[in-house]
């Protein structure tokens, strides 16, 4: 898949992926951002605590390394327009994904703040039109995979 | 003995075990207002091999409903799947079924 970002988006595209890998290699459990992307699997404490023991770091490394492959992919190409492979184009759906989750659960984000024009005025200006802006970039790529994959499917 | 062709009433044994597959566990995925409902539709289908049409109903029963049961099975089973929505970036959880 062939992605086309400009120098600004593509710094900042890195930037944010840098600020999401340094926030989880952190990890700091009483952090909203933590809570919300390592969640707690079960109601009882005992056994989310169990299962967190389990499968967090594998979690976390998972995690880390689709925004690393991210950042890598960014960093290999002088150029603005990138060739992905299928398996850099999922690690950039979880990445971006992630970065959406760690933007939006830090302003607590609502559905309708989502779904109403952003208010230039709003101190939360900076960070809803990131959020729809990655947003945007992962609705483009999923829309070119399903299209490659019918595509395929009619050939 | 009977000799006629005619259909014979068969007396099937009667079933009192419950043959219904054990499934225990269920994944329960949450609605959250950030991700795009076109990324957790593909992440049904990815995961879990559901087809376009399974995979859009469930994510609009998360949408609408606020959650949906998305797999079910053993405990084991059950977790693997919650872990792998997790590294998706969906909220999941585990109840045992009633």
């Amino acid at each position: 898949m062939r992605v086309a970002l400009d120098r600004h988006e593509s710094a900042l595209l890195r930037d944010v992926a840098e600020q999401t890998r340094a926030l989880f290699e952190e990890q700091d459990d009483r952090d909203p951002v933590i809570q919300r992307v390592f969640p707690d699997a079960y109601e009882s404490q005992e056994d989310a605590r169990a299962f967190k023991e389990l499968t967090e770091s594998e979690l976390r490394s998972s995690k880390v390394a689709a925004l690393e492959s991210l950042i890598e992919t960014l960093d290999r190409s002088n150029s603005v327009k990138l060739a992905l492979t299928s398996d850099e184009v999922e690690a950039w759906l979880t990445a971006l994904t992630d970065m959406r989750l760690a933007l939006g659960t830090r302003i607590d984000v609502t559905e309708e703040m989502m779904n109403k024009d952003v208010d230039p005025e709003d101190p939360d200006a900076g960070t809803l039109y990131l959020l729809h802006w990655l947003g945007w970039l992962q609705e483009s790529m999923l829309e070119a995979m399903t299209q490659t994959q019918s595509r395929r499917r009619f050939m | 003995m009977s000799t006629t062709l005619s259909p014979q009433k068969v007396h099937e044994p009667e079933v009192t075990e419950d043959v219904r597959p054990d499934h225990p566990w269920l994944v329960v995925v949450w609605n959250d207002p950030i991700n795009l409902m076109s990324y957790v539709t593909w992440v049904f289908q990815k995961l879990f091999g559901y087809s376009l049409e399974k995979a859009t109903r469930l994510m609009l029963e998360v949408h609408h409903q606020g959650r949906s049961i998305v797999s079910s099975g053993s405990r084991e089973k059950a977790e693997l799947d919650c872990f792998r929505l997790h590294a998706h970036g969906l909220w999941a959880t585990l109840t045992k079924s009633e």
